[in-house]
Formats: structure tokens, C-alpha cells, sequence
């Protein structure tokens, strides 16, 4: 999903750059004290899962969970993105500085987005309902996150074309998997811990 | 952290105040990743690998890594050339890679390189805590610099966990296959670590709220700058300017 450094065009760095920077600052904002231990624990979590492999046919995919991270944490999503991108960035050569903007902004408003539209419906009393958002939630936002890379590709230039198309439809059956695996944990977490969930009745106090 | 491959030498570029690491590294690649002419991108290169020898890297490691990162690039080299219009430069079948194409795609090649051996030389040589106080010192929000510090402690705590739940799956002959169940047990492994952490967690932040705790990790050692510092910021910095002087000055003629 990393776009590598050297790849994109000036105006698409600069504006994802500042695309990010907004929405950090927004995120910062609505983030409350008390939310900081969750939002960098699930940062440590999907740092986590980028190392797990998932078997895919004869190949593997990594796990990229950011359909949970949106879920769970609202806005607070776009900050443990970030951190955990910045961490990928530095201790494996995964996107890196240049790129940290435009992938965050990539990554993170999916998952922002598709949480607001669908996670009211996470806590909601049907387990079908509930799961099926959860699918949707999972599958919509890496898809979108892969709809988003693939246009910063194309934007950067016309040629970028059938880079951006290849990812695109590689994405496909990865999107499935997160979006399956975004329902497990969704329906975990309300047999386990209903309170970690957003709207939920009584939220845990974290 | 285990990951911290580079972070644990000694040389000049480990011995360089951190904060100023961290500056030129920031001009530098941003500078190699926003240039278009080839033979800078050469230069970028370079002095990549210059950084690289004087940060006295392993060797063995640094070339794992940019096989790592050129694996990807070898999709690029299958897709990009035949993809850009212009002059012939062999035909295959049906598809046409062209000059300029080829052109294109060495320069992202030399360009991604470039940036990757800045990187390591200036910014994995630092450790990640190391990091997160030059975004505190550099004046980055706090809020996510409390989250950077807070995730690096969880990730280990975490990580830890996993193998332990992990290992037990195994025992109980769990093994990963492309169906249902093995995307299904991923989604329990990962919000069952989610659940355990994150009673832990609570934990920890109330007992280091009840211990004053007001979002700032008091350091044993602060930075200092000393001369050789300085000398470095102003060699990262005219490097800069030169590099983007004579990218204006190529594209001008």
C-alpha cells in the first residue's frame, strides 16, 4: 500500500503533505487526554499487524487493518496511522519521510470516513447487522485506501496508468480478507468487551 | 526495540547531535525526491553511499534492505516503460517501450536508492526513542509525541503477547491456509491481544497519572550542540541550496 520515496511528483507530496497536516491538527485537537493510551496501543497494533502474514493463494499479503483503527478510534485513526507509518517508515524503509504525508492521507481518511458512516451501526443488537458493517467498514477503506494510492500514482502522471490499475485490482482480494477479518474482531469485541466499541452503551473509560 | 537494525553504532554520523541528524536529513530527501535531472539524482546517490561508509553500517544488512526495496521497483521496470510515448526503443510482441520511458524509470530507480541510503545514514542511525525527543525538541504537537513514546513501550508489550497466543494456536495445530477460519482466528488473535493490552494499559496510565504524570517524559541526558554540529548543518544545508540551484539552472538552459 506504501507508495516508495522518488515515485510521485512534486504537487502530489507537497499537497498529501499538507492534506495530512490538517487533518493531524484536527485529530489532535478532538483527541482527549484520556484516549491517548488507546490510540497508541491500537498504533502499536497496526504496526503489529503490517508484520503478520496472511497465506493468499500461493502468496501472502500483510495485514493492514485500517478499517479497525477508523472503527475503534474515530479521527483519533488518522493520528495512530501516522506514528505507526512514521515507525514503518524508519525501522523498515517502508514509505519513509517524503512519502509519510500522502500515504497517511491515503490511509487515514478511509478509515475516518467509512467509520463515520457505518460505525453507528457496530453496537447496533443484531450480531448479522453489526457484523455486516464491520465488513463493509474493513473492506471499504482499504479499498478506497488503494482507490486514493492509485489516483496519487496517476496524478503524478498519465504514464502511472497501468501501475495504478495493477494495483488497484491487486488490492481486490486483500480488501476481502481485511474486511472478513474487520468483522471477526468486530464481533469478538462485542461478546468480549461491548464497551470498546464506539456508541456503545456503557463506553469504557480509557 | 529489536527492529533498530542501524541504531547501534559508532561513528561520526552517530556521534552528530541528533536534532541537526535529523534537520539535514529532512532537507536532503526531500530535496532528492522533488529533483527531476538524472545526473543530480547520480549525485543524490552518491552521496547516499558516501553517508552510508562513514556511517559504517553493515553492509550485509544495507544491501538486504535495498534488494527489499528494489524488489518493488522491479514492477515499475516491467510496467513503466511501456508505458510513456516516445521514441521506439525495442518492441515486445504488441507492447513498445520507448526511450523516454526508460529514462523515467532509472531515474525513480536512482532517485528511491538515493533517498533510502540518506535515510539510513542520517535517520536509522538514531534509536526510535531518540527520534521521538527530537520531535518533542523540534516542537511537534505533543499529543503525538506522547503517543510515539506511549506505542514504541505498548509494541514490545504487544508484540510479546502475540507470540504467546501465537504459540498456543500452534500447540492446538493451528495452521495458517487461504480459507474462513484461519481470517476468522486472525480476528480473534488480534482483538483478543487488543482486549488484554488495553485492560493493562488502563492501568498503567492511572497509576502514572496518580504518580504526576503530566504528559512529559522528563530526559536524564539533554541534547547539545557542539561545534562539529554546527559545521554539519551548514554543510547539509549549503548542500541543499546547491542541489536546487543547479536543478533551476539545468532546467533553465
Amino acid at each position: 500500500m506504501h507508495i516508495s520515496e522518488g515515485v510521485l511528483s512534486a504537487p502530489v507530496l507537497v499537497g498529501g503533505a499538507a492534506l495530512t497536516a490538517t487533518c493531524l491538527v484536527i485529530s489532535t485537537r478532538k483527541l482527549q487526554s484520556q484516549d491517548i493510551p488507546k490510540t497508541a496501543l491500537l498504533c502499536a497494533v497496526f504496526f503489529l499487524a503490517s508484520l503478520l502474514r496472511v497465506p493468499l493463494g500461493p502468496g501472502s499479503a500483510h495485514l493492514v487493518l485500517c478499517g479497525l483503527m477508523g472503527a475503534l478510534l474515530g479521527w483519533g485513526a488518522f493520528i495512530s496511522i501516522f506514528v505507526a507509518l512514521l515507525l514503518q517508515g524508519i525501522l523498515f524503509q517502508f514509505g519513509g519521510l517524503t512519502t509519510l504525508g500522502i500515504n497517511t492521507f491515503n490511509m487515514g481518511a478511509p478509515a475516518v470516513l467509512c467509520a463515520a458512516l457505518l460505525g453507528r451501526l457496530l453496537a447496533g443488537k443484531s450480531h448479522v447487522l453489526a457484523s455486516t458493517a464491520a465488513f463493509c467498514i474493513g473492506f471499504g477503506s482499504l479499498l478506497l485506501a488503494a482507490l486514493l494510492t492509485a489516483v496519487s500514482l496517476y496524478l503524478s502522471g498519465s504514464h502511472f496508468l497501468t501501475i495504478a490499475q495493477t494495483l488497484l485490482v491487486a488490492h481486490l482480494p486483500i480488501a476481502v480478507i481485511e474486511g472478513v477479518i474487520t468483522a471477526a474482531c468486530v464481533y469478538f469485541l462485542r461478546k468480549v468487551k461491548p464497551g470498546m466499541l464506539p456508541y456503545a452503551k456503557e463506553r469504557v473509560q480509557v | 526495540m529489536h527492529f533498530e537494525t542501524f541504531a547501534l553504532g559508532d561513528s561520526f554520523i552517530h556521534r552528530i547531535d541528533p536534532r541537526i541528524r535529523f534537520v539535514c536529513a529532512l532537507l536532503l530527501v526531500f530535496t532528492l525526491a522533488l529533483i527531476q535531472n538524472f545526473w543530480l539524482a547520480a549525485a543524490g546517490l552518491f552521496l547516499g553511499a558516501i553517508l552510508t561508509i562513514m556511517a559504517a553500517l553493515p553492509m550485509f544488512k544495507v544491501v538486504g534492505r535495498l534488494a527489499a526495496l528494489n524488489g518493488f521497483m522491479l514492477i515499475v521496470w516491467v510496467l513503466l516503460p511501456f508505458s510513456v510515448p516516445g521514441e521506439v526503443l525495442f518492441r515486445l510482441g504488441p507492447f513498445v517501450a520507448t526511450w523516454q520511458g526508460f529514462c523515467l524509470t532509472l531515474l525513480i530507480t536512482v532517485k528511491s536508492n538515493a533517498i533510502i541510503l540518506t535515510s539510513l545514514a542520517l535517520v536509522c542511525t538514531m534509536r526510535v526513542i531518540t527520534l521521538a525527543r527530537v520531535l518533542e525538541a523540534l516542537h511537534f504537537p505533543g499529543k503525538i509525541c506522547q503517543i510515539l513514546f506511549f506505542s514504541l513501550r505498548y509494541f514490545q508489550v504487544i508484540h510479546s503477547e502475540y507470540h504467546r497466543l501465537y504459540e498456543a494456536m500452534t500447540v492446538r495445530a493451528f495452521s495458517p491456509r487461504t480459507n474462513l477460519h484461519t481470517f476468522k482466528t486472525y480476528g480473534y488473535l488480534i482483538s483478543m491481544l487488543l482486549v488484554r493490552s488495553l485492560n493493562r494499559g488502563q492501568r498503567v496510565y492511572e497509576a502514572m497519572l496518580c504518580r504526576g504524570y503530566s504528559g512529559h517524559f522528563p530526559a536524564l541526558r539533554q541534547f547539545q550542540i557542539k561545534h562539529s554540529d554546527i559545521v554539519v548543518l551548514f554543510f547539509g544545508t549549503a548542500l541543499t541550496i546547491a542541489f536546487w540551484a543547479l536543478e533551476f539552472y539545468c532546467k533553465g538552459q
